[in-house]
């Protein structure tokens, strides 16, 4: 027995050992690379693999590269990129968002020895990133780790305009019915509410999809007129706050508590998911809810736009009293945080560094944005209400696809901008995306907001402290979950928030904050 | 796929011979007789031991903290620090309740219904019906788990079936997979609803096996059905029960993870956390390999002491053991 | 059991347990039927529908269609019929292998084998030491890594070597002494006469080959490769999952929305029936292995 362990454990180590990284200095290297990320579900419709795309084709046939795709299986992206992680078994580049997956962040990933520090590569292979990084130094202040180390070729949303895309909607046309404005504050959301409720028009108004964690901006839109929101958030004074940790989330909590117990809220909003919802808005049986500009509003009213009775319009994020401005609402950081990383096996890093690099250029941009010239967009110099600029309109072959699929489809096929990529998003996409006056109306109100002062940039942290952060919060998340809903349902009394309270600190909240403040510090001194 | 699999069996219990002492000679001889068994055995051991011992040596990352970069071996050790953490947690005290309850709940809810069923289809006198109800109660079984619990969730709806069913009786719709005290009662109800059919084929095939003339000789003596049930049918299969129950009781601790994660969400952890989900948590989304290797290798030591005392209760009652 | 003898009671108590079991199958079918009403239901009516169908609203071969368009429902159906034909062919040869081993008489490491299996019964392999095993023998991104590595289930062994161990020794005998090896006595005399509990075997194996999700899940990279249960759950789960790649505002619903519920029963149709399929032609085999099988010790 003794024996066979031993061969057991020899044949373990054999799988283990890990292949040594390749030499950068190898100049030139195999002209191939392989890349490991998600498939968007939109693209997967029509491919199996990115590289079938004709938008990758053209890459791949213009930078002389050959490019293969590992996807995870849709909706487990998170255990395949553990896995290959955990297996040390890496491609030679990687699409993730390192802040948000990789536990402790890109430094860490850097000590781990899973990818590698780019600013050399950069400096050397990528000329068309570094001039974009010298004409916009903030896109390279928020590119770089604390220690000014480069590790990613990013998503950048070129514009403001593509930065606020989620907020608050409701049934135009019952507002019109019932001969109401669009609420404001929340006295005002309350009176339309019980307004919808009261007229027989839908049981519950208000209707979220899965509002808890991970889904961002979802759940804070109504927390945030009471001043905090339900992550962690910079307050005036420049300090971090954690705001399911804060007095005011205990206003909130009473507060919404009172919608819910007067029906105005659907009691699923905790478990809703996606298409439960998108059915529920459909139907006619939500009156008000929280969507993006494309996904949402573009797609209900094409879903249900025929009939006439069915209109959508965006309501700006509320407040407590009249005139006040939002204090928080939904605003993307211009570099979200996801890009595409170069691993420490890489074949040739070189070519992998040139190849991503390609995007960043003025043919690349286009390329990326836009796909074909003739085939999926054509230029032009009277695109409504850009009259005189010179535009890349998308061609019928995206807007009116043969086999009856999608403009987000077939985006999926000929772009990157409809999702996100290692690219710069371009805002002449986002004006054809969402061309509808409601979306525009939507994007322009949204953004008025004190997003940009309270939302934490993004901010990283020590290998250690996101270890020490990672493990802290994964329980304080699920502990948080829990009792939100509890309040609100009434499972849990109010009277019991200053227990809950007491208990997030002995799980070491205040740990946390101070964990976050250290990386926003340091962040500032960059 | 079903690796534990309760419809287990009396052949776990029958004891195998044992090891003598190896005299060399025997060992020669042995092996000669038998060498194309021993040719037949080298695949099945290889598979054992590759795929089942080499994975299980892994688990000493328990003991250490895993490093990719590092591998098992080069990883450092940190002793118990992660079993530490573990009954430090905030949830540790739940997962393990949640894990026992639902497993306790489940033997007492799912485990006689298969012999209530068999017993039921016993009683049948039609033999067309007798066989479309044993094949339509087989079918569930053969559909994915992922069919079954997409299909529970979309009953349980507030807008779904079962919703629809309590409307009729007055009811207010309930968003049953919001609430935790649901959980439980959807969990085993949908196990039984999959596998009360397949389970009640070791049954049948007991009743199958009594001797008739035992019934036609209570019927003489007059004994009615109801008598013949307690008095025959009952005692005839309960050797069988008995060893399926004990069997069951070694897997006590065991609640896997598949089903789960298909069915909950963060609102019922309260009921539906259990050891296996936590693992998976940590070890496949959280990235904290070594921390999720510990708490199975946990679940596992509980296991294998329950099984010893299963073990040791069934020799007692059944003079039956597994080794 | 003559039917004069039959008393009041005993009337009711059969009514009563014809009509419980009954209502019993109609549970067990409805869901089922359910599925399949719901999946040539017009998409439009479907969505705004609540309560129990009783018959298809309006009808529509539409979610069909699309799902056969969908190039790797086609892939991942052929590579099921790939995993389940060689999956389960090796699991039969190798769980084989194992019962006539275990169910022959005077072989002395015997017994080594079965706590060998037994033990696989009670301790978990930790799942990132597994992926680690697979990888490290090269088997990551193959069909070959959950062909082999689930080619036994100890369960499933010790229920063959039990039917083995009923088959009496005079068969074997005469084979031995025309001079036949041991793999000519378990192809040539074994296994034809237990027929049964191959039958059942194939049905254990082909089942959870067929429905198998998690690990192929865990060890395919290639989207192509695939089985059409894995396709399954990423139709079921995927549009309602915000993916970690998407960067905000990704998605749109537009014609496809309104059948998107109609092509997920499409696809859990399409998924299931085969292998409903294959049971009526091994039911009249698989009850008797089983019951040989898993009851007489």
């Amino acid at each position: 027995m003794k024996r066979l362990l031993f061969v057991a454990a020899a044949l373990c180590a054999a799988g283990l050992v890990s292949a040594s990284p390749s030499e950068e200095g190898a100049a030139e290297g195999p002209r191939e690379l392989t890349i490991w990320e998600g498939l968007w579900y939109n693209a997967a419709v029509s491919v199996s693999n990115l590289a079938e795309t004709p938008l990758y084709q053209e890459v791949m046939s213009r930078t002389g590269v050959d490019v293969t795709w590992i996807h995870p299986a849709q909706g487990q992206e998170r255990e395949s990129f553990n896995l290959m992680i955990a297996s040390n078994d890496l491609p030679d580049m990687i699409y993730t968002n390192w802040s948000r997956e990789y536990p402790g962040g890109p430094e860490k990933a850097i000590s781990d020895g899973v990818i590698v520090r780019l600013n050399d590569l950069i400096a050397e292979h990528a000329p068309n990133l570094a001039a974009l990084y010298a004409k916009n130094p903030d896109w390279e202040k928020a590119a770089k780790t604390d220690n000014g180390t480069h590790y990613m070729f990013p998503f950048i949303r070129g514009d403001d305009y593509l930065m606020v895309f989620f907020g608050p909607q409701l049934r135009a046309d019952w507002l019109d019915q019932l001969g109401l404005e669009v609420p404001e504050t929340l006295a005002e959301w309350e009176q339309v509410l019980t307004a919808f409720k009261s007229e027989g028009l839908v049981e519950y108004p208000l209707t979220f999809t899965n509002f808890r964690r991970g889904r961002g901006m979802n759940r804070s839109a109504f927390i945030q007129p009471f001043g905090t929101i339900w992550d962690f958030y910079r307050d005036d004074s420049g300090q971090v706050g954690y705001g399911p940790y804060d007095d005011e989330f205990g206003e909130f909590l009473t507060f919404f508590k009172g919608w819910f117990d007067k029906g105005l809220v659907d009691p699923e909003s905790f478990s809703n998911e996606r298409n439960t919802f998108d059915a529920k808005i459909l139907n006619g049986v939500a009156g008000a809810w929280l969507s993006y500009t494309g996904s949402g509003i573009g797609a209900y009213l094409d879903a249900n736009g025929g009939e006439g009775t069915f209109d959508i319009v965006a309501a700006p994020y509320p407040v407590l009293n009249e005139g006040d401005r939002p204090f928080f609402g939904q605003r993307d950081n211009p570099l979200p945080g996801a890009g595409m990383a170069i691993t420490t096996q890489a074949r040739s890093p070189a070519t992998a560094a040139r190849f991503a690099d390609f995007a960043y250029g003025e043919e690349g941009h286009v390329l990326f944005n836009f796909g074909l010239e003739e085939e999926s967009y054509q230029w032009s110099t009277s695109y409504p209400g850009f009259e005189g600029e010179d535009w890349p309109v998308y061609t019928d072959v995206m807007n009116a696809d043969a086999e009856g699929r999608t403009l987000a489809q077939m985006g999926g096929l000929y772009t990157r901008a409809f999702y996100s990529g290692p690219i710069v998003q371009d805002r002449r996409y986002m004006y054809q995306y969402a061309r509808r006056p409601q979306q525009r109306h939507a994007v322009q109100i949204w953004g008025q907001t004190d997003a940009a002062v309270h939302k934490l940039p993004a901010v990283t942290a020590t290998p250690d402290e996101a270890e020490e952060l990672a493990e802290m919060m994964s329980d304080i998340n699920t502990y948080i979950d829990e009792m939100v809903v509890k309040f609100i349902t009434g499972q849990e009394p109010l009277a019991s928030f200053d227990a809950y309270q007491e208990r997030l600190q002995q799980m070491g909240v205040e740990r946390a904050i101070e964990i976050k403040q250290a990386g926003l510090d340091r962040y500032n001194a960059r | 796929m079903a690796e534990r699999d309760s419809r287990v069996t009396t052949q776990l219990l029958t004891r195998p011979r044992f090891l003598g002492p190896g005299y060399l000679g025997m060992l020669r001889k042995d092996f000669a007789r038998n060498r194309t068994i021993y040719l037949m055995a080298v695949p099945v051991v290889a598979f054992f031991l590759v795929f089942y011992y080499i994975p299980m040596f892994g688990l000493v990352i328990s003991f250490k903290r895993f490093t990719p970069a590092l591998g098992v071996f080069g990883s450092p050790w940190v002793g118990f620090k992660y079993f530490e953490d573990f009954f430090q947690s905030y949830f540790a005290v739940r997962i393990i309740r949640n894990t026992i309850l639902l497993s306790v709940l489940s033997l007492i809810w799912g485990f006689p219904a298969p012999i209530i069923l068999a017993l039921l289809i016993n009683e049948v006198r039609s033999t067309p019906f007798k066989r479309s109800v044993q094949s339509l109660t087989y079918l569930p079984h053969f559909i994915s788990l992922v069919v079954v619990c997409g299909l529970l969730l979309e009953f349980s709806q507030s807008s779904g079936l079962f919703n629809d069913v309590r409307g009729w009786f007055g009811g207010e719709p309930i968003s049953f997979f919001q609430d935790p005290r649901f959980f439980r009662s959807f969990y085993i109800g949908s196990d039984i609803w999959q596998e009360i059919g397949w389970g009640s084929i070791i049954y049948l095939a007991a009743l199958s096996a009594i001797d008739p003339q035992l019934y036609e000789a209570a019927t003489i003596d007059g004994a009615g059905r109801f008598r013949q049930l307690r008095h025959i049918t009952l005692p005839s299969i309960a050797p069988t029960i008995v060893v399926l129950l004990i069997l069951r009781m070694g897997n006590l601790m065991t609640v896997g993870h598949e089903k789960i994660i298909l069915l909950y969400n963060p609102t019922i952890y309260e009921t539906a956390d259990v050891i296996s989900t936590f693992v998976y948590r940590k070890g496949l989304l959280e990235f904290s390999w070594s921390y999720g290797t510990a708490v199975g290798l946990f679940n596992s030591v509980i296991n294998l002491a329950l099984v010893v005392m299963a073990n040791w209760i069934s020799r007692r009652v059944n003079e039956t053991s597994l080794w | 059991m003559a039917l004069h003898k039959r008393s009041a009671v005993s009337v009711v108590f059969d009514s009563c347990n014809t009509v419980f079991l009954a209502v019993l199958c109609i549970t067990m079918l409805y869901p089922l039927y359910f599925v399949f009403v719901a999946s040539v239901s017009e998409g439009n009516q479907l969505m705004a529908h609540t309560g129990p169908l009783a018959l298809p609203l309006g009808f529509s071969g539409a979610a069909y269609k699309l799902v056969f368009n969908n190039p790797l429902v086609v892939r991942g159906f052929l590579n099921s019929i790939h995993l389940v034909v060689v999956g389960t062919a090796v699991n039969i040869l190798l769980t084989s292998f194992a019962a006539y081993v275990l169910s022959r008489k005077n072989v002395y490491w015997k017994p080594v084998l079965m706590i060998m299996a037994v033990v696989t019964l009670l301790f978990e392999r930790g799942l990132v030491p597994f992926y680690l095993t697979v990888r490290g023998l090269g088997l990551l991104n193959s069909h070959w890594a959950v062909i082999l590595a689930f080619a036994i289930s100890a369960y499933n062994m010790i229920i063959m070597r039990t039917y083995f161990t009923t088959i009496p020794d005079s068969l074997e005998e005469s084979a031995k002494i025309d001079g036949a090896n041991d793999f000519t006595v378990l192809f040539r005399i074994i296994l034809p006469v237990a027929a049964p509990v191959v039958a059942t075997m194939v049905l254990f194996y082909g089942v959870s080959r067929w429905n198998g999700y998690f690990y192929v899940m865990i060890f395919l990279r290639d989207r192509i490769k695939f089985p059409i249960a894995l396709i399954l759950r990423e139709i079921l789960i995927a549009n309602s999952a915000d993916t970690m790649m998407a960067g905000g505002d990704a998605g749109s619903m537009g014609d496809h929305e309104n059948i998107a519920d109609t092509i997920k029963f499409a696809t859990t149709v399409v998924a299931t029936v085969p292998i409903l399929l294959l049971y009526p032609f091994l039911q009249k085999y698989f009850v008797k292995g089983a019951m040989i099988g898993s009851v007489k010790g």
